[in-house]
């Protein structure tokens, strides 16, 4: 072989070495990129979970109110959970809780359920439950005039 | 030319080339980064101020301060049309939307921090929380003098906000200094007259850093400086009942113009819609309990409830500036029902 040949051999070679250093250096960057793009939407979609609980923990459609006071914190009225199963089927109600399954659940003094909200994403791929204990104002089940409480918990979960 | 010659000049020139497309390949590859981290950038503010907007939402009668640091110098956009409101920083493309939660501010709004203040808007139920926004930089001031009991009221609520009290209501007193807006807030109605002169003391600011909100009766004009003269932009009714703090009217100071104000209150019409389904769901529910309880004054004050809410419901579905009137005084009739469920020792009240 001539030392021409060989150099341009050398030259041939350092440039292909130098081309797989870059594809390389480009797939680990990729694969970051997807990683904390991953990241970023499980973030997100947490973050959403909570806004979506924090938004019908305080909802007037639900919450308990005291004339013209402030309204008392964690607690809903029963007559408005029953007709908010009806009223959240409305379009309007999805712009609000997005895809999840909002349940209301009693756990004393009986067990009672009600499906307030459901909205499943279709081929969803994960389902965050959040839970959070509140008061059951039963206004019709009373006696002198003071409403009864009932206890028990909200769940959501939200489709992702 | 020698063999060896031509060699060296062939090198240097491949060098050269080869050089130039590499130096190519990472200036764009950097160019490209530059471009996806201003963007990602802009996503992450707007969607965690989204997320500060819905925590201050939900909580009733609250003023929070948000210090915005590297932020100060961003200027911060706002809009509402047709019921969807938007906000964004300036000159990039995402954008949150909202088409629940009225979010009153000054179309842009910059400084070194966000001051947000929620209040329950109660019509005559609660509806849901307003959010006020507003900068240091926004200076607000009031004139007139009938209304001292919400001035007082609306002086105590917007503590930590940039607002003054012009006693004499001379408005050529005004001292801009640092601020980058000026909203004059006209209680009487009176002290803002469209096609009048703006103060000279505004001259340093650019037409759209001045602005006005007069208050006569019940009715909110918005005015914005044309030239030097006062320019109505548009008039809104105001929903509100006396006795209660006026979430509306707040709304109304906040609001950058009408159209941002009434898009806003399109909202919360919507959401009245909404609700009223859930009260007369538990009117019905009233009206079977004291049924079943013989309990006969208190189902008759609930039968003219649900027919108050009939015309209630009816009244909210028309609304739009020039056809709310009535409005109000069902409202108004609901609450005075509630009320007198109470006085009669009736066990369920609506609200």
């Amino acid at each position: 072989m001539k030392k021409a040949q060989i150099r341009m051999t050398e030259t041939v070679a350092v440039i292909f070495i130098f081309l797989i250093l870059v594809v390389i250096g480009i797939v680990f960057f990729s694969k970051y990129q997807e990683g904390a793009t991953q990241e970023k939407v499980h973030e997100q979609f947490v973050k959403q979970a909570q806004e979506i609980t924090t938004k019908l923990l305080y909802s007037p459609e639900l919450t308990c109110t005291r004339g013209e006071a402030e309204s008392e914190s964690f607690c809903f009225d029963l007559m408005k959970v029953h007709a908010a199963q009806e009223a959240f089927k409305d379009d309007y109600y999805f712009d609000i809780f997005s895809f999840a399954r909002v349940t209301v659940n009693q756990t004393y003094p009986e067990k009672k359920g009600w499906i307030l909200y459901e909205r499943k994403k279709p081929e969803y791929t994960k389902v965050t439950p959040t839970y959070f204990t509140l008061s059951l104002k039963d206004l019709g089940a009373g006696h002198k005039g003071e409403a009864a409480y009932r206890y028990g918990f909200v769940k959501v979960e939200v489709f992702g | 030319m020698k063999h060896g010659q031509m060699q060296v000049g062939f090198n240097w020139i491949f060098i050269l080339i080869a050089g130039a497309v590499i130096l190519l390949f990472f200036a764009g590859i950097v160019i490209k980064q530059k471009d996806v981290s201003e963007k990602t950038l802009s996503i992450d503010v707007v969607t965690t101020l989204d997320s500060i907007f819905t925590a201050a939402q939900v909580s009733d009668k609250t003023t929070n301060i948000i210090p915005l640091g590297g932020l100060s110098k961003e200027t911060l956009q706002f809009d509402c049309e047709d019921g969807v409101s938007e906000f964004s920083l300036l000159d990039q493309s995402f954008r949150e939307t909202n088409s629940i939660d009225p979010l009153f501010a000054q179309a842009e709004l910059q400084g070194n921090q966000l001051l947000l203040l929620s209040l329950p808007y109660n019509f005559p139920y609660k509806i849901q929380n307003f959010l006020m926004l507003s900068t240091p930089s926004v200076l607000h001031i009031i004139v007139g003098k009938t209304n001292q009991e919400f001035l007082e009221e609306f002086l105590n609520q917007t503590k930590g906000f940039n607002v003054k009290y012009l006693a004499d209501g001379d408005l050529e007193q005004i001292d801009v200094g640092a601020n980058n807006h000026v909203r004059i807030i006209d209680l009487d109605g009176g002290n803002i007259v469209s096609g009048t002169s703006t103060p000279q003391s505004l001259s340093s600011l650019s037409d759209h850093q001045v602005t006005a909100v007069s208050f006569s009766g019940k009715t909110v004009t918005h005015y914005n400086r044309k030239g030097n003269t006062w320019n109505n932009n548009g008039d809104t009714p105001l929903l509100s009942i006396p006795g209660t703090r006026d979430a509306a009217k707040y709304g109304a100071i906040f609001a950058g113009n009408s159209r941002v104000y009434w898009c806003n209150m399109e909202k919360t019409l919507t959401r009245i819609n909404h609700l009223n389904l859930i009260y007369d769901s538990k009117v019905d529910q009233m009206i079977s309990y004291y049924d079943q309880k013989g309990e006969f004054i208190c189902k008759s004050i609930v039968e003219d409830v649900k027919s108050t809410m009939d015309q209630y419901n009816s009244y909210v579905s028309i609304c739009k500036p020039g056809t709310c009137e009535g409005l109000t005084d069902r409202a108004e009739g609901i609450r005075e029902l509630n009320t007198k469920l109470r006085t009669q020792s009736c066990s369920v009240q609506l609200y």
